[in-house]
């Protein structure tokens, strides 16, 4: 007979009251695996964002266009290393509720411009790049809708019509690109400006907006001044933000968000440990007798609180690994059928590494008091408790 | 094995010219009640006899709890001194007299004080975990005891399934199991009935008689103070 199985031994006598504490345990280290998930997804995406990039938009509308005449004056400023341009297309396929993210943009700088894609196919990349009818799709929407390089593609766009009134605009799959990471995004579609530009039938030689790539992320702010600067009563002012600043102000609400989860974890690891240091009160002062007995059979104070102790991490270890095993199948299931964002979803070992700190934390936590008060008693008090 | 007479028992009182195995020199304990220390044990002196077994009686309240705590260090006195074999325990550092205790002293009570969730086996075991022993050596010490108690085929029971009888042999067993040279008994039949307790007592006078062991039983009983070669008669201080 070892510790160990005395301490089951104990258990076993209080079987409901053991699989109670247990299962509040389980619960809340489920709830922690599902959530932790979630909050990092949220981080991912406030990092996507590059201090190293400015967006200049229109300063009277975020929707309203700016004039392609633009980047070649912002290209001349001091810091800047390289402009380009965007234009949202408003697509949508088959179906006009099925939006998909499509871009317009000039094709030769869109590699560099945009670190979070990779070109690995460098043939069909010059194959997209010359052919100013194709277009650049993500993997991800590539693989959903089953398109090879080659494929003729229609797009119905919300906001252009062609010349001729027509709103479907069918393109050639040119190349297909993937995530520079694993986190990356690739479910969008980009489209070459030049071909776009000259067949709209209106906004002609207008862009949705400008990023520009700057040497010294430190200079981001005195560059966009400037730039806003150049464009001052003009009758299109500018407004430069950095990437981070704008995702930013998109995500605060996200932000809250993910405060409000933060704090609903709280509370329920609060109400945890108060569940369970109440159990484990209750169970240690049903057998200070025994503990009394164990000392006077010769088992030293730190023998007692030891076990105390033991006891609760038992107890924390068993119920946190069986809800957060619980909450990685749950989790790998939701990926598993999820889009997007959902498909990044995965309990990794930082949040195993989270977790076992929490058990440990709060292990240690609920078993101080009552393993000091077991240690403290005089064995001739716990003797008369037996009684 | 022979039922002692009592009249013979109680005439043995005087000390035995034996080496000592306890010395209580001056020993004083005090409960705090409230403000007021009520004083239970004052300047009280005795010696106890190497394999000697002896009755500790008197009035309830007058000590006799507090004295047997106090000899096998359960306890410790506001004043004096108490030596056991060549160790001063008054001395002792916590950690020591715990260990001590392990050791050298086996405590058998009342209510026989069995941990509920453990078999008679395992409560047997219970002592020897903290000392540094394989696990057949273990269970040969604890088949052994068992078997000196006549215990063996109740190993696997736990003390809900037991008589108070029994139990007490359990207890007995336990406190056998280190092969500690004293034990101390409080009242070790005084929830039993008579044959329980004949019982319980022929086991004690044979630990004592065959195994040396030096024996101090608390009780209110003179047939089990009968047992006993001497007799000792504790009052508390104010009667004094
Ligand atoms: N922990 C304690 N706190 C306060 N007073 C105590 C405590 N333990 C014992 N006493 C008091 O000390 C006195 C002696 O108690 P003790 O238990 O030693 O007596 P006893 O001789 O064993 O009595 P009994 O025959 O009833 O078991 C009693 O008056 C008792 O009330
Ligand atoms: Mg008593």
């Amino acid at each position: 007979m070892r510790l160990v199985s005395l301490i089951l031994r104990n258990a076993a006598r209080s079987r409901a009251r053991v699989a109670f504490t247990l299962g509040s345990v389980v619960v809340a280290f489920l709830l922690l695996g599902l959530m932790l998930p979630v909050l990092r997804v949220f981080d991912s995406r406030v990092d996507f964002a590059d201090a190293n990039r400015l967006m200049v938009l229109n300063k009277a509308s975020m929707m309203r266009p700016l004039p392609i005449s633009y980047g070649d004056r912002i290209a001349e400023l001091d810091n800047v290393s390289d402009v380009g341009h965007f234009t949202y297309f408003g697509a949508s396929y088959r179906d006009p509720g099925n939006e998909i993210p499509a871009i317009v943009t000039d094709p030769a700088k869109f590699p560099d411009l945009v670190d979070e894609v990779a070109f690995r196919d460098e043939g069909t990349l010059s194959d997209w790049q010359s052919d100013p009818s194709s277009i650049a799709v993500g993997r991800e929407l590539a693989d959903e809708y089953g398109w090879q390089e080659g494929d003729l593609v229609p797009l119905y766009s919300s906001i252009y019509t062609r010349s001729d009134g027509n709103p479907v605009w069918t393109f050639r799959v040119g190349t297909i690109f993937d995530g520079a990471t694993e986190d990356s995004v690739t479910n969008s579609v980009v489209i070459p400006y030049g071909f776009f530009n000259t067949e709209r039938s209106r906004g002609k030689d207008t862009v949705g907006w400008y990023a520009v790539r700057i040497d010294d992320a430190n200079a981001a702010e005195v560059t966009g001044e400037a730039i806003d600067a150049v464009f001052e009563n003009s009758p299109n002012e500018t407004a430069t933000t950095t990437e981070r600043a704008f995702a930013k102000s998109f995500l605060n609400q996200i932000g809250d968000f993910k405060t409000m989860i933060g704090a609903a974890l709280i509370l329920v690891f609060w109400t945890l440990v108060l569940i369970t240091a109440n159990a484990q009160m209750q169970s240690i002062r049903e057998r200070f007798g025994d503990f009394a007995v164990m000392r006077i059979l010769g088992f030293r104070k730190r023998r007692i609180a030891g076990m105390i102790l033991s006891e609760s991490l038992l107890m924390m270890f068993a119920g946190g690994v069986i809800g957060m095993a619980v909450a990685a199948v749950a989790v790998a299931i939701v990926a598993a059928n999820g889009e997007a964002l959902l498909a990044l979803l995965k309990l990794d070992w930082r949040d195993w590494a989270i977790g076992a700190g929490l058990m440990a934390g709060t292990g240690l936590v609920v078993a101080a008091v009552p393993a000091t008060l077991a240690a403290r008693q005089k064995i001739t008090d716990g003797l008369a408790e037996a009684l | 094995m022979t039922l002692h007479d009592p009249e013979i028992a109680l005439k043995a009182t005087e000390q035995p010219d034996a080496t000592p195995l306890v010395v209580i020199d001056r020993v004083s304990r005090a409960y705090r009640k409230g403000k007021v220390a009520v004083p239970v044990l004052e300047r009280h002196a005795m010696t106890i006899a190497a394999g000697e077994m002896l009755a500790l009686v008197g009035a309830s309240g007058c000590g006799k709890t507090t004295l047997l705590n106090l000899i096998g260090g359960a306890d410790r006195p506001d004043a004096g001194e108490i030596t056991v074999g060549e160790t001063r325990i008054t001395s002792l550092s916590d950690g020591a007299l715990t260990d001590w205790r392990g050791r050298n002293v086996g405590f058998i009570f009342q209510f026989y004080n069995l941990l509920p969730a453990l078999s008679a086996r395992a409560n047997v075991e219970l002592p020897l975990l903290i000392h540094d022993l394989r696990a057949a050596e273990r269970r040969a010490r604890v088949d052994n005891a068992l078997n000196l108690v006549g215990l063996e085929d109740r190993a696997d029971h736990r003390p809900e399934e037991m008589s108070g009888g029994q139990q007490q042999r359990v207890a007995i067993a336990r406190a056998l199991v280190t092969d500690a040279d004293l034990l101390l008994c409080d009242e070790p039949t005084g929830d039993l009935d008579q044959d329980s307790a004949t019982r319980i007592m022929e086991l004690l006078s044979l630990l004592n008689e065959e195994f040396g062991k030096t024996i101090v039983v608390v009780t209110h009983d003179p047939n089990v103070a009968a047992y006993a070669a001497r007799t000792v008669r504790l009052t508390r201080p104010e009667a004094v």
